[in-house]
């Protein structure tokens, strides 16, 4: 019989089942107790002997001896939480059979006091129009009017006993989640995921590194461990060859996991670049032989399937070519002491096509670590806008900003994913989305040295993606909005960021930016494309960007600078021109970046003339004069 | 010479030791999960049983490791050994 209403069966499970899973645990617990009292006897043995390479031995068996000890200890553990879960599911069982059979007899009892009330006729007429616990209305009962009373009193004796059975239900609901906290919240448990935070699949690589056993993880079990700061304990575990294999064998992993060095990402970017080219190579075979069949197969239009397929090869031939640039590139690395020397390669950090994934890195790398030297004081990530895609993202901008910033700053230039290739595009947020949360973590697995700062600045849809990253949780000393589209859609404000709504936020566009001038929204318009202007938004300060060459005021305002050649007028070369070294929006970015002095936005000026309001720039009043902000 | 003293059978006793505790571990038995009545319950332990058996071989395989070392110390302790001897005439 289904009994309305009813909850699933408090007493589900095995009660003996159960009782052998505690008996395995508890042979698993005897089991490592016995090997810790080999490794203690092992050490015994050796304590006679006089020898400094037994020294070295001593203090790894007996840690061994202690983790044996733990194992045991979680083992018991477990098996002393299952022991009571099976007792107190064996209880739930005998009274979920009691308060069942009770649930059973009141039901049938509302059939029996039910027919007593109806007889056959009266049932055939409104029976239907009853449900099992309706009861007819009195009114339209002729009949004694106890029997209702006694139909309605078994309907509610049937809701008291299903709600005792249910009550057991969520007293089941309540052991079992507290069994399986009890669970996680074993100390070995807890020790090895970091309180959970590593997930299932980082098991191996983190119990590997707590056993001092690391030789055997993959790169695959490294990468799962998904937390930069476990990553790098892994790899910091691990032997110079025991990385180079994992690099050897893994490299499309090492070269984009967060946490992994510097120096050992860009080797196996080296690896996954030329594959990359291989496969670029193959892929043009691949065409030319497509394209000469499709030639030889053709009656008409020879010219136009050549052309056709002589495109998409010159696409791959301009992929190989960027790809080769960066395994070619010249790099002039700059050590503490001043000393400057040329290395060939790019320091590509992030390499994924399959992800349209770059990222390179500027400034020295300490030989012993593979990571940013400590004597570093200024690192930044710069990220692109509109328009960026592996063969293009701005490489030489962060180039441009870790020369100018100096020997002790260094630079990345982050292009982690898809970015939109057009305005149109642009107009899209689910773009900085996806890559919001790659910038956070990209960002996290960055070592930086300890007393140095962290800025991210962010480009145009780039600064949008620096917003939506700082919503997400990224961490940074400082922020810099370059002509951003907004603060991130549905972004409000710097309160908006855990991490980051008390650090130093800085801005700059320029005043007639028309890519994305007129998209900005209004303080407090949490409905603008792209989230706050930056521009607008409290806690953040708008710098100038004042003149194409900084140190000399005669030269073109960033707002009339035409950049010649590219048939665009100055009011979009003024999105991009920003970046010109020497400008004072260039200078203002190094002195964000390194902590320095930068120049505040000059209020414009209106005056009328000719009856007309007539707008000056703040830089062009007779009467400016810069005023300067010490960076935070 | 003062600075070394050891008896083989000192080694030798370590060494077999070490690698009890390095023996591959097998369980006696094998339970189903199922037999817990509970996704919530079966998803911890799963994670506790995955973590103990983890640590079981990742420690199975550092006793081995550390048997390997003891006896590759012997092995040049004993070399060293031979060494003092034959220049001591």
């Amino acid at each position: 019989m289904t009994l309305p209403g009813l909850a699933a069966d408090p007493g589900e499970g095995d009660v003996d089942g159960i009782r052998d899973l505690a008996l395995l645990f508890r042979d698993r617990a005897g089991a490592q107790r016995g090997r810790s009292t080999s490794s203690q006897t092992a050490l015994s043995a050796l304590s006679p002997v006089s020898a400094v390479s037994v020294d070295a031995l001593r203090p790894r068996i007996t840690v061994l001896a202690a983790r044996f000890t733990e194992v045991a200890d979680a083992a018991d553990e477990a098996a002393g939480v299952l022991e009571g879960y099976a007792d107190a599911v064996a209880d739930l069982k005998r009274r979920a059979a009691s308060a069942l059979a009770d649930a059973e007899s009141d039901y049938a009892d509302i059939a029996t006091r039910r027919s007593a009330a109806l007889n056959a006729a009266s049932e055939f007429v409104v029976g239907w129009a009853l449900d099992w616990d309706d009861v007819l209305p009195s009114w339209l009962y002729l009949d004694d009017p106890s029997l209702l009373d006694r139909w309605q009193g078994a309907i509610d004796d049937y809701r008291s006993s299903r709600a005792a059975y249910n009550a057991l239900r969520d007293e089941r609901d309540h052991l079992d989640h507290d069994t399986a906290a009890r669970l996680s919240g074993i100390p070995l448990v807890a020790t090895i995921t970091q309180d959970g935070v590593v997930g299932a699949a980082g098991f191996v690589a983190a119990t590997a590194l707590w056993a001092g056993d690391t030789d055997d993880v993959t790169a695959g079990q490294i990468a799962a461990l998904g937390d930069p700061a476990l990553v790098r304990q892994v790899w910091d575990s691990l032997d110079r060859a025991e990385r180079d294999a994992l690099i050897a064998a893994g490299p499309e992993i090492i070269g984009n996991l967060d946490g992994i060095p510097i120096a050992d990402r860009v080797s196996a970017n080296r690896l996954n670049i030329e594959a990359e080219i291989d496969a670029r190579e193959a892929e043009i075979e691949r065409l030319e032989a497509l394209r000469d069949a499709a030639l030889e197969n053709a009656y008409h239009s020879h010219g136009a399937i050549e052309q056709e397929y002589d495109d998409l090869i010159a696409e791959q031939q301009r992929l190989i070519d960027s790809y080769e640039g960066l395994l070619t590139q010249e790099v002039r690395v700059t050590d503490e002491s001043g000393v400057s020397h040329v290395e060939i390669g790019a320091r590509v950090v992030v390499f994924d096509p399959s992800l349209d994934a770059i990222a390179t890195y500027h400034g020295p790398i300490d030989p012993v670590t593979g990571d940013i030297p400590a004597w570093v004081e200024s690192v930044a990530i710069s990220v692109p806008g509109t328009g960026s895609n592996m063969t293009d993202f701005g490489d030489g901008r962060a180039a441009d900003l870790q020369h100018a910033a100096g020997r002790r700053s260094a630079v990345f230039q982050w292009a982690g994913g898809a970015f939109p290739q057009s305005i149109p595009e642009a107009m899209s947020t689910s773009y900085s989305h996806d890559l919001a949360p790659r910038l956070r973590d990209f960002a996290a697995g960055i070592a930086i040295p300890g007393s140095a700062s962290l800025t991210v600045l962010g480009h145009s849809y780039g600064g949008a993606t620096v917003g939506l990253a700082e919503a997400a949780g990224l961490r940074a000393d400082r922020v810099l909005y370059v002509a951003a589209a907004g603060m991130g859609d549905g972004v409000s404000g710097v309160a908006d960021f855990p991490h980051t709504s008390e650090v130093p936020h800085y801005a700059m566009m320029s005043r007639n930016d028309l890519v994305v001038g007129l998209i900005q929204g209004r303080e407090g318009d949490l409905h603008a494309l792209h989230g706050q202007s930056t521009l607008t938004a409290g806690g953040v300060t708008r710098l100038e960007t004042g003149w194409i060459d900084a140190s000399d005021p005669g030269s073109d305002d960033i707002e009339d600078h035409n950049v010649a050649g590219n048939g665009t007028p100055s009011a979009i070369d003024s999105h991009s021109s920003l970046y010109t070294p020497g400008s004072t929006s260039f200078e203002n970015m190094v002195a964000v970046i390194t902590g320095g002095e930068a120049e505040l936005f000059a209020e414009d000026e209106i005056i009328l003339a000719g009856g007309r309001p007539i707008t000056i720039d703040g830089i062009d009043r007779d009467d400016y004069e810069p005023t300067y902000v010490e960076v935070g | 010479m003062a600075d070394v003293e050891f008896s083989d059978s000192d080694f030798t006793e370590a060494v077999s030791h070490l690698r009890d505790a390095g023996a591959a571990s097998v369980d006696a038995f094998c339970v189903a999960f199922g037999a817990l009545g509970s996704t919530v319950v079966e998803s911890a332990l799963g994670d506790v049983d995955a973590l103990v058996r983890q640590a079981m071989a990742a420690l199975a395989g550092v006793g081995g490791d550390l048997s390997v070392d003891v006896g590759t110390v012997h092995t040049e302790l004993r070399g060293l050994d031979a060494q003092m001897a034959g220049a001591d005439g």
